[in-house]
Order: structure tokens, then sequence, then C-alpha cells
């Protein structure tokens, strides 16, 4: 009996389809989780804005990678086996359990945010004085320093309307310089 | 018997869509073959599932990628290889399965379905696969698993295609010469 070259090289390999089928199986189930909440926000959506939308939105959230395997158990991998159990929620409805995965997936982005919106309003509150602080710094001035500084700057102001009566203005020196021919002879005089 | 459909008939679009039914005739479609294409370059089961696993994911997510819809097997199989690279890479095998071999005269390389091996020369073949260079092995593998042109295993395995073409007659003289020393 003959078999051609690829009918050896897979027939040598049927026994793997039972776990390649799980693989799929498992995939595609990904996919539909994901369509399904796709749905549902594409549905809140409609009822929050109001306005008829395709189902479009549903497909392009299918297509979004963040937090999308999160929740799919991988072939091997311990941290992924940790959501087995959550998976396999008893009685618990598919909505709830894919909202917990979704937000579970944003932990740490949202742990993120809540931490830099702390730090800008503990810094915001440090640098900003306080409404009753800004009035004691106002009030910190008693009168007799204010009637002092009136007094003086009283006192300067005298002294400039004052001052171009009494003084007169300096003339500057007469400096005529003498001309060119003046100076050869001064030099020749001089030798 | 495997089925194989043709390209043609591949819900490839409305897997674009996001529809998960197309998607699982997709998965069911090229599964084996390329698991069995994984399996023969890692020789290691539990890997090679797990590579299967990641290359659908992976598929699922960037199909956006793939321009022609008709090229979708070679485009799937290509995520598979760079799989099998980083896993090579890994395991500090990258100069193995980047090996480069002495070109040589390029020959017709003909139908897959032409090289027809007898029962009890079935095991001798397999044996003989598996001691072919990796770079080698693979453009086999592709030639007579998927009999995809010779174009797209260049694609798919990211070398030339005088590379391609050199590494087929190769992989193709060493096991006919073995069919020979059978019969």
């Amino acid at each position: 009996m003959m078999r051609t070259l690829r009918e050896v090289i897979l027939g040598r390999h049927q026994a793997a389809q039972p776990k390649l089928d799980v693989i799929r199986e498992k995939v595609v189930a990904g996919l539909e989780r994901d369509t399904s909440v796709g749905a549902i926000l594409c549905t809140k959506e409609m009822d929050t804005v109001g306005v008829t939308q395709t189902s479009e939105s549903a497909v392009s959230r299918v297509s979004k990678p963040a937090g999308r395997w999160a929740a799919l158990p991988t072939w091997k991998s311990a941290i992924r086996q940790v959501w087995k159990p959550a998976l396999r929620g008893e009685g618990a409805s598919v909505v709830p359990t894919d909202w917990r995965q979704f937000l579970w997936s944003l932990r740490w982005h949202l742990a993120g945010m809540s931490a830099a919106w702390v730090v800008a309003v503990l810094l915001s509150i440090d640098r900003t004085p306080g409404p009753v602080q800004a009035a004691e710094n106002r009030s910190s001035t008693s009168p007799q320093q204010l009637l002092a500084a009136l007094r003086e700057n009283q006192r300067q102001v005298r002294e400039l309307i004052a001052a171009p009566d009494s003084e007169s203005t300096p003339q500057p020196p007469n400096v005529n310089p003498s001309p060119h021919s003046q100076n050869r002879l001064n030099s020749t005089r001089e030798v | 018997m495997l089925v194989v459909a043709e390209p043609e008939q591949l819900p490839v679009p409305q897997a674009r869509a996001g529809d998960p039914a197309a998607w699982d005739i997709l998965f069911r479609r090229y599964q084996l073959p390329l698991y069995v294409y994984v399996f023969e370059l890692v020789h290691d089961e539990q890997a090679s599932l797990d590579i299967v696993q990641e290359t659908f994911i992976n598929a699922t997510r960037h199909l956006g990628s793939l321009r022609e819809d008709a090229k979708f097997g070679s485009w799937l199989f290509g995520i598979a290889h760079q799989k099998c690279l980083q896993r090579w890479r890994r395991q500090g095998r990258e100069a193995d399965a980047l090996e480069e071999i002495a070109a040589a005269p390029v020959e017709a390389v003909g139908d897959p379905a032409e090289l027809l091996v007898r029962a009890e020369q079935e095991a001798a073949v397999m044996r003989l696969l598996n001691q072919l260079p990796l770079a080698q092995r693979s453009v086999l593998l592709l030639h007579f698993v998927e009999d995809f042109p010779l174009e797209d295993i260049a694609a798919v395995t990211g070398t030339a295609l005088g590379t391609v073409k050199s590494r087929l007659h190769y992989a193709k003289k060493a096991l006919r010469r073995l069919l020979e020393e059978e019969a």
C-alpha cells in the first residue's frame, strides 16, 4: 500500500487531535465571550446615548487585545491556572464574571491612575495657601508699620519734588578739542 | 482521510468580522497540519501544543495584518514559524535555526504527491526527516504537508526564494536516495 508523504506525516500525529480540539474550543470560547461582552457594552452604550448603532462596535471590541486573554487558561501557564476557579464559578452568570475579569485585567492601570491622582492632590494641597492662611498673612502688618511706611513714602515724594529747585544741574566740562595742526605745533615745540 | 478545503472556501472574511464560528472552521482546518509542522521542528509535544495555542490567539488578534485572504494558511504557518524561532532563540539554538546551506543547482520541485511511500518505508522516512537540518526540514514539511507555493514558503520562513529552492532540492534528494535504498 502506497501513501503520499503528507498522509504519512499527518497520520503519525492523529493522536494529538483531541488535545488540539480542546485548544481550539478554548480559543473560540474566548472569542465568543469577548463578542458577548462587546455586544453587552454596545447595548449599554445604546441605552445611555440613545443612538442607533450597528454591531460594529461589538466587533471592534473583539479586536482589542487589552485583557482579552487574561481569563483564558493556557496549556501550562501557572499564572493563568489561577483563573480557572473563577471561570468555573458555579451558578454565577456570565456577565458579572466577565465584568470582574475585565476590571481585574485593568487592576494595574487603575492602581496607577489612583496613585497619580493621590500624588497630584497632595502636591496641590502643599503648594496652595489656604484662605485662612492668606488672611493671616494679610493681617500680619500692624497699623504702626503701615503709618511709618506711609510717612516714609511721603518724605521720598517731597524730596523728589524739591530736588530740581535746590540743586543746579551739573554743567558738562567744556572740552573743546584743539585743532590737529595745533597739536602738531605743540609737539614740535616740545622737541 | 483528511479533506483539505480550498483556500477560496475558507471563511476568512467572516473571521475578520469577529465571527467565532468562522474561526472555529479555520482552526479546525489547520490545527493538525500546524501541530505536525511545529512538532516536527521542536520535537516536544507540550511545547508544540503551546505554540499552536499561541498561534491561534495571535491570529485572532492580528488578522488585520493579513492582506490577502487566500494567504491565510501560509500567514498562520508564518506565525507558528516565528514562535518556533523564538523558542530556539531561548534555547540558544538560533544558529541551527538560521542555518544556511550552500547554493545548489536548482531543479524542478515537482508535485508533493509524486513522492509515494510504501508502508514499510514510513518509519524510515520519518527517521530521515528528523535527521535533516532544521532549515531543510521546515521547507520540506511546508512543501509536503500543505503544498504551499515556493513563494509562500519563502514568506513563512523569512528566506529568499533561491534558498528555499536549494533547501528543498537537498531534502528531496536525500529522501529519494533513502527510498531507492529501501527499494
